[in-house]
């Protein structure tokens, strides 16, 4: 009964929403034009410089949407599918972000192939809108919207280089398992809908007592298997088996893009829905996340040591981050929401940093490689020396693995001392020695990287090449603006987090 | 800066000079340098003891400054002389300057001359703290540097690794009386809330609480205490069962084991248990062990000391006895008879060492005795005074160690903490006594030579003129120094009323006492005949095993080395690379293993992962179901 | 304003020295160590001087800066000193010298790299020191792993990287929990006042219940006590020092092992003295163990650095039962015992290095003879092994001294026991000294030059006046505890 009136209520399109949604409805815009523009005249360049311009200008809608009042406080509903406050805006903007230097460090990677690559951009437009319409769902069948259009997507750009070793092999483990997971997904979610008679994020199924009687037993088991679709995507143990196979068979930007976008937009819907859907009072779901985040700090990090090839390194260390991010899932009670979407952002803001600067390293490297015409993924053994041969790349290197790491003078470590805050607030002391045994496992292979960055050693191969972006005028500017930028926020975190306070 | 205060100061510039300069002194400056320091150390002291005597005070105190404090007691630097500590400063400078003078000779030739004698003068310095110490601690600071110093001395010549093992011995030995000592102190000042020497003495007698035995314990703290200082005073002058450092000292050049391990160092225990008589008084148990303790090393000692070939280690293990005298004294409650023995020995005792020394030099450093014999002929000189020195160790009627040790012994019968069996145990002592001296008189200067004839008479007339020189005043003084009567008894509070007994002694003692050298001499006459008559027969050095294990100081250090040292290097051995280290390397071990583990679930076949997927969705809804 | 200009004085000149290493500017060649010793004797007279001429006492904490970092948290940067912080100061910058000079002609590629790293580190110790704000220590803390780690794993010998790893592993895991303990006083403090707070001052006043104080107070103690390090997690250290380049050697033991004590002073006692009470006899227990499973563990070791580094185990063993024996007299001995060591085994670090730098092996097997050779060196190794164990005369038994007496008024038997460690070190300084310089003389070695003599004389005379007359310390630092 009430659901018909508050959607005939929300169904009235005013000017505001149009504003507020205008960043993700000017990325769609662009999309189309994206599309007239090649029907026009297929050129790479064209197409690369567009993207770029359309994801700036997306990027600095939101930042301008977010030092706006217009999200303050509760946020805005538009219809019953979406609805925006500042925590999706500022992922928005994350994810416009690590899209942008995704085409950026693309730029080369597609040089060493022959055709035009416009539908590469295209692709990875269409990722982002996904991720724009996840981060902005506030309901499951937009949620699902956004989802699909992320994965399918995704699949294109994972199996792009087709001639590549292991791009077909990959392109599909990656296509079959998310369809699986997408169809967990949907029986989840129909599970919930069987209980709460409602798709909409906003109803509270809190309200519904967690007795495990069978019927109500539905909704958790509901719950889980959405959790389990979603935990696919981040790749959380027990579900990462395919993420290093994936990482690796990816081309590097796509590696990239895997590991930032699709990864910061499917937590942000995790929390949003948890939140407003209130499961953090429930403590069947409370154990299964627990389970899962120890898991994967767990896993992660094991078998992150002694790992040689980066892209697969990434791909573990991002299963322990993850792990850690569960922490803020915990949260007790109402009031610490807006501190848990703040910490959870920083992570993941730091996160992203670190991993964009570290491909960033990983591209330089692979020009070089393909430059001797040596068609293989960077190893770790190949940035030997590399701090006492090319210093600004080293020292970004170096400060991005600290912050993963957790170490002082790093967003890592604020990110970390956030987590660690949320954990004891709610006094989830096994995550607490989870995080701290992870950590320091992490350690173990985070260090040997650095170690190797300094080892002495004869000049690596040929003088330094930086990565082309179009975007970048000069990379030698852009990485040190990087570095800047994680030591300041990692010194001056406040400069950061007074967007979402 | 008072007279009394500037006295260690002689001997511790020449150290400064003679180690800031080192080899760039010559041999004449060099000597200058430090004998000179030490004579005016000694003329220093001398005059400071008239000063003594003559004025009304009992006592001279000096105050530098305040080390430090601990709570509300304050640890000073400043010195502290009575008629106890006199003595000794007579003893360590004069005895001293002696030893210097005769030592920068002896070691002329050696090429770290200048080191040896600045050792010297800090031995001196160290030993000046010891004994002047108005305070345990600054005590204890004298006791370490005297130690460091014997150590340093002991292994003077550092490229013989026996030497080395000695001197490390003669240290860790030591080490643990100290330690037992340091605990004491702290033993003393949580009961007491002094480390002032005056102050203890004179809070033991009056702390109920330090006498008595608190309800649960059997013993009183003033038993713990004293036992413990008595652990220091028994690792320093060498007595059961810290015994076994000091024959293997005599690995230092013979100066040193004149000067450290006969006249002072060794004394110092002896010193110790003196100065704290008030603390020792109060646990009579206490001073019963010392009495014990010093009769059955004295024992011990004198049998050892019939078996041994080394000139020096006969001369060591008399030591030990002399010093096991001593102690029997001071168990006795004899305190200015142990002191008294003490003087008198420090002469007698050093005279004998540098005498062997002077022997050894000229025997081109044989130390074996059964390589020497008819010397008598050949150092007629040497030979007098070390039958002097024997007379006065034998306690011949007339000579000092007669005056000290009847003393000690006329003391022992009515003691209530020594009483008769330890009476008998010294007269067997003075029995053993005469019998060693005799042993080694006859094997080194009767009998027929048994040395290469190219005996060279050491060379530097004048030197030797020096060297004899402080030898002839050993001798006097050894001879006449017992007339000199050092009544201390004024210094040293007596018995706690309860324990004063009323044994009186038979007449008979002082006959026994007496004679008992004589008999010892007779004895030996007959039973060494073989040694000191000219016989073409050679001397063969028995190897019976009785005759060995005496000779190894009645395997005590086997003993120690089976029970102490050998598991100590085995545990360490054994646990080289750190146990604690391997159960945490331990860890990364396992997440080694699981990472292999886990590894292997990386397959990279579609099936799997798709079959994981699914299997771990099961666990995980049955987690939730169930 | 002024403790700031020194901290990151300290840094600045730290990237100076780095930038202009081996360059010239207008006629002058700028090298590394050049620039780093002025920088540090210069910034530690002006620290001298800033202490002496304020006004104010220093026997409570004299709050310097506080300027609002992370308002978000109530995150403050504030940094305040008392007698015990100057007090350790004065040590690292003394230290700092020490640890430029032995590097001087050590460290040959990279210097300008090294003393960067070197001059970050004191930076931090400093920092560590003085800050009163929980989250800045803590962020001190770890910031001055993170140099010394590069100190250790660039320039170290041939085990480096697996030492360093170690190294960092322990303290950055041990120090999370310090962190989770951190945190959980702020929220208690938010609890019982209403405002998040890491203000160390605010903390003093907090009262905790005893049951949760146990468990805050584990997580500094474990930090701390890795730190220090304390048996049976000290296994770090043997390795670090080892690999160690000799200044980072001394700088570990000298200064890095203080920062351990004093959190264990400044934190663990007086923020959770009763909790600090309960557990007294388990940490003096553990320091006991320390003294003597350190002394027989540098017994058993044929390595130079590796005995030496034992031994600190066993020095600051003494530190420990002196802190956790709650008795004025203690305290003293345990500032003292801080101080002492700092400087004995940086001078038996230094001796390390320069012998390493004439034979190239920290093999006491290969070691033996020297004083014939080099007996200004013998004669300085003797010293500083006397100090070791403890001579008096020199400042270390004063330490020990004032500790053992102190705590032998609460723990009797545990004394008794620990005065055992005396005979200990009494038996590896021994072994130290005669297996380095005496017996058969294997090589010619040449004797200490005119910045060796430096060096090992400053120390020395150092180690002496503060044996002689400790009150220069006693008098100053004890206000703390009064």
């Amino acid at each position: 009964m009430n659901q018909v009136e508050n959607i005939v209520e929300v169904t009235v399109f005013t000017a505001e929403m149009f504003v507020v949604l205008s960043p993700i409805l000017f990325l769609s815009f662009g999309i189309v034009l994206a599309l007239l523009l090649i029907a026009w005249q297929r050129s790479q360049k064209m197409i690369a410089v567009f993207s770029q311009v359309i994801l700036v200008f997306t990027l600095l809608l939101s930042i301008h949407l977010l030092s706006g009042n217009l999200l303050s406080g509760e946020g805005v509903q538009i219809t019953t599918l979406l609805k925006v406050d500042q925590f999706s805006y500022l992922s928005l903007s994350l994810l416009c972000l690590s899209a942008l230097a995704v085409v950026s460090l693309s730029g080369q990677a597609l040089k060493s192939q022959i055709e035009v690559h416009d539908e590469y951009y295209l692709l990875i437009l269409l990722v982002t809108l996904g991720a724009a319409i996840l981060v902005a769902s506030d309901h499951f069948a937009s949620m699902f919207l956004g989802f699909e259009l992320l994965s399918i997507s995704l699949v294109g750009l994972v199996g792009y280089f087709r001639e590549h070793k292991y791009a077909v092999e990959a392109g599909f483990k990656y296509l079959i398992l998310s369809a699986t997971a997408s169809s967990f997904m949907l029986l989840g979610i129909a599970f919930i809908y069987s209980q709460t008679g409602n798709l909409s994020f906003a109803v509270n199924s809190a309200a519904v007592s967690w007795s495990p009687v069978p019927l109500q037993l539905f909704n958790s088991v509901g719950i889980l298997l959405f959790f389990s679709g979603i935990a696919f995507k981040l790749s959380l143990a027990p579900f990462h088996f395919w993420a290093p196979d994936v990482y690796e068979g990816a081309p590097t930007p796509i590696t990239l893009l895997m590991a930032t976008v699709s990864k910061v937009a499917m937590f942000t819907v995790l929390i949003k829905c948890c939140f407003s859907q209130g499961y953090y009072n429930n403590e069947y779901f409370i154990d299964v996340i627990i389970i899962v985040a120890l898991l994967s700090m767990f896993v992660g990090n094991t078998l992150a040591l002694k790992q040689q090839n980066i892209k697969r390194l990434i791909a573990y260390s991002s299963i322990a981050h993850f792990g850690y991010l569960l922490i803020i899932l915990l949260i007790s009670s109402e009031q610490s929401i807006d501190f848990a979407w703040q910490s959870a952002l920083f992570y993941l803001s730091a996160y992203i940093l670190a991993n964009i600067s570290i491909f960033t390293i990983v591209m330089a490297y692979e020009k070089e490689l393909s430059q001797n015409a040596q068609e293989r993924d960077v190893r770790i053994d190949d940035w030997q020396s590399m701090f006492w041969h090319r210093r600004t790349e080293a020292v970004l290197l170096i400060v991005s693995i600290l912050s993963l790491a957790g170490i002082p003078l790093t967003m890592g470590f604020i990110g970390k001392f956030y987590l660690l805050n949320q954990a004891v607030i709610s006094q989830s002391w096994w995550l607490v020695s989870g995080l701290v045994i992870g950590s320091g496992i992490g350690l173990a292979y985070y260090l040997p990287i650095i170690f190797t960055v300094f080892k002495p050693g004869e000049k690596h191969m040929l003088k330094s090449h930086h990565p082309k972006g179009v975007l970048v005028a000069s990379p030698r500017i852009f990485i040190t603006l990087l570095i800047i930028i994680s030591f300041y926020l990692g010194v001056f975190p406040d400069s950061f987090s007074q967007y979402i306070m | 800066m008072s007279l009394l205060a500037s006295l260690p100061l002689y001997p511790l510039l020449s150290f400064l000079i003679l180690i800031s300069f080192g080899k760039r002194l010559s041999w004449v400056m060099a000597s200058w340098v430090s004998v000179g320091a030490m004579a005016a150390a000694a003329f220093c002291s001398m005059y400071l003891v008239h000063q003594l005597s003559t004025s009304d005070t009992s006592v001279i105190t000096a105050h530098m400054w305040q080390w430090f404090s601990i709570g509300n007691a304050k640890v000073n630097v400043s010195f502290y002389l009575d008629a106890l500590s006199a003595v000794m400063i007579l003893v360590v400078t004069g005895v001293g300057f002696l030893i210097h003078l005769f030592a920068a000779i002896y070691m002329k030739s050696d090429e770290n001359f200048t080191r040896f004698m600045a050792y010297m003068n800090l031995f001196i310095v160290a030993m000046l703290v010891l004994v002047l110490a108005d305070n345990l601690v600054l005590l204890y600071l004298g006791w370490e540097g005297v130690g460091l110093c014997s150590f340093l001395l002991i292994g003077f010549w550092y490229q013989e690794k026996s030497n080395v093992l000695a001197a490390r011995k003669a240290f860790i030995v030591t080490r643990i009386g100290d330690t037992a000592m340091a605990i004491g102190l702290f033993l003393l000042f949580k009961s007491l809330a002094s480390l002032n020497i005056a102050e203890i003495n004179q809070l033991a007698q009056t702390t109920i609480s330090f006498t008595s035995n608190s309800m649960n314990a059997e013993h009183s703290d003033a038993y713990w205490a004293a036992l413990l200082l008595l652990g220091g005073a028994l690792g320093k002058s060498a007595q059961l069962p810290l015994q076994t450092w000091l024959p293997d000292a005599m690995a230092g050049p013979t100066p040193v084991s004149a000067l450290i391990h006969a006249a002072t160092m060794v004394t110092a225990g002896v010193y110790l248990i003196a100065r704290m008589n008030g603390v020792f008084l109060m646990a009579p148990e206490v001073m019963n062990y010392v009495a014990w303790l010093g009769g059955t090393t004295l024992l011990i000692a004198g049998v050892a000391a019939l078996a041994q070939n080394d000139i020096k280690r006969v001369l060591a293990y008399s030591t030990m006895s002399q010093i096991g005298y001593m102690m029997l004294a001071l168990g006795a409650g004899a305190w200015s008879a142990g002191v008294f023995h003490l003087m008198t020995h420090a002469f007698f005792k050093a005279l004998l060492f540098l005498t062997a020394g002077a022997v050894i030099l000229a025997l081109h450093h044989q130390q074996d005795i059964f390589k020497m014999g008819g010397l008598l002929k050949r150092l007629p000189v040497e030979a007098t005074l070390f039958l002097v020195g024997l007379a006065c160790l034998i306690a011949l009627p007339g000579t000092s160690g007669f005056f000290s040790k009847e003393a000690i012994i006329a003391s022992l019968w009515s003691s209530p903490t020594a009483g008769p069996s330890l009476w008998w145990c010294a007269i067997l002592g003075a029995l053993l006594t005469s019998i060693y001296s005799c042993r080694l008189f006859f094997l080194a200067f009767l009998g027929k030579a048994r040395f290469p004839e190219n005996l060279v008479i050491s060379d530097h007339i004048e030197t030797n003129k020096l060297l004899r020189g402080a030898l002839f005043i050993l001798a006097l003084l050894s001879l006449f120094g017992g007339l000199v009567t050092v009544d201390l008894s004024s210094l040293f509070s007596s018995y706690k009323p309860s324990v004063v007994s009323s044994i009186d002694s038979p007449s008979w003692l002082h006959v026994v006492a007496i004679t008992t050298p004589f008999i010892g001499i007779i004895f030996s006459w007959f039973y060494y005949r073989r040694y000191r008559i000219v016989t073409d027969e050679p001397l063969t050095v028995s190897h019976s095993a009785w005759i060995v294990f005496c000779r190894n100081g009645l395997g005590f250090d086997t003993l120690y080395s089976r029970l102490l040292i050998k598991p100590y290097c085995f545990i360490a051995k054994l646990n080289k690379n750190d146990v604690f280290d391997q159960i945490l390397m331990l860890i990364a071990w396992y997440v080694r293993i699981w990472r292999d583990i886990l590894s292997v679930s990386q397959s990279g076949s579609l099936r799997w992962f798709a079959a994981a997927f699914g299997l771990s969705l099961v666990g995980l809804i049955c987690v939730v179901i169930l | 304003m002024m403790l700031t200009f020194i901290i990151f004085g300290l840094l600045l000149s730290g990237s100076v020295a780095w930038v202009t290493d081996n360059k010239v500017f207008a006629g002058i060649k700028f090298q590394a160590k050049w620039v780093s010793l002025l920088s540090v004797l210069a910034l530690g007279s002006y620290f001298l001087l800033l202490v002496y001429f304020s006004n104010n006492n220093f026997q409570q904490l004299q709050l310097f800066e506080r300027v609002s970092w992370i308002s978000s948290l109530n995150i403050d940067y504030a940094l305040a000193l008392d007698t015990l912080s100057i007090t350790l100061i004065v040590l690292t910058f003394i230290l700092a010298v020490v640890c430029i000079l032995v590097s001087w002609e050590e460290i040959q590629e990279k210097s300008g790299f090294y003393y960067f790293n070197l001059l970050a580190t004191f930076s931090g110790v400093i920092g560590v020191f003085s800050a009163v704000d929980m989250f800045l220590f803590f962020f001190f803390w770890e910031v001055m792993l993170i140099p010394m780690t590069a100190i250790i794993a660039i320039w170290g010998h041939e085990n480096r990287y697996f030492a360093a790893v170690k190294f960092f592993i322990f303290t950055q895991v041990s120090s999370l929990l310090m962190l989770v303990a951190i945190i959980a006083m702020a929220y208690i403090h938010q609890q019982q006042t209403g405002v998040m707070s890491f203000y160390y001052q605010d903390w003093l006043t907090l009262d905790i219940k005893i049951d949760v104080a146990q468990y805050l107070m584990l997580g500094f103690f474990i930090a701390f006590a890795v730190k220090l390090p304390s048996v049976p997690f000290h296994s770090w250290l043997p390795d670090a020092h080892t690999q160690a380049p000799t200044a980072g050697s001394v700088l570990l033991a000298g200064i890095l092992l203080k920062t351990g004590a004093y959190g264990l002073i400044r934190f663990v006692i007086f923020l959770f003295p009763q909790a600090s009470e309960n557990f007294a006899p388990i940490a003096a227990t553990l320091a006991v163990i320390s003294i003597l499973y350190g002394a027989k563990m540098a017994f058993a070791q044929s390595d130079f650095k590796r005995l030496v580094a034992y031994s600190s185990i066993s020095h600051m063993g003494f530190v420990m039962l002196a802190i956790f024996s709650f008795n004025e007299i203690a305290y003293q001995g345990a500032i003292v015992t801080m101080v002492a060591h700092g400087l004995s085994s940086a001078a038996l670090f230094s001796l390390a290095g320069m012998i390493y730098q004439r034979i190239h092996s920290r093999n006491l097997d290969d070691m033996g003879g020297f004083w014939q050779s080099a007996p200004r060196m013998g004669g300085f190794g003797l010293a500083f092994a006397a100090a070791a164990f403890g001579l008096p005369g020199l400042a270390n038994f004063v330490g020990e001294f004032l500790s053992l007496v102190g705590a032998f008024q609460v723990f009797p038997i545990m004394v008794v026991f620990a005065s055992l460690g005396l005979i200990g070190s009494a038996i590896y300084g021994m072994l130290l000294f005669q297996k380095t310089f005496q017996g058969v003389p294997l090589q010619q070695v040449q004797d200490l030059s005119v910045r060796e003599f430096i060096i090992c004389g400053s120390l020395l005379g150092l180690l002496v006046v503060l044996g002689l007359y400790p009150n220069i310390i006693l008098g100053y630092a004890f206000g703390v505890f009064a």
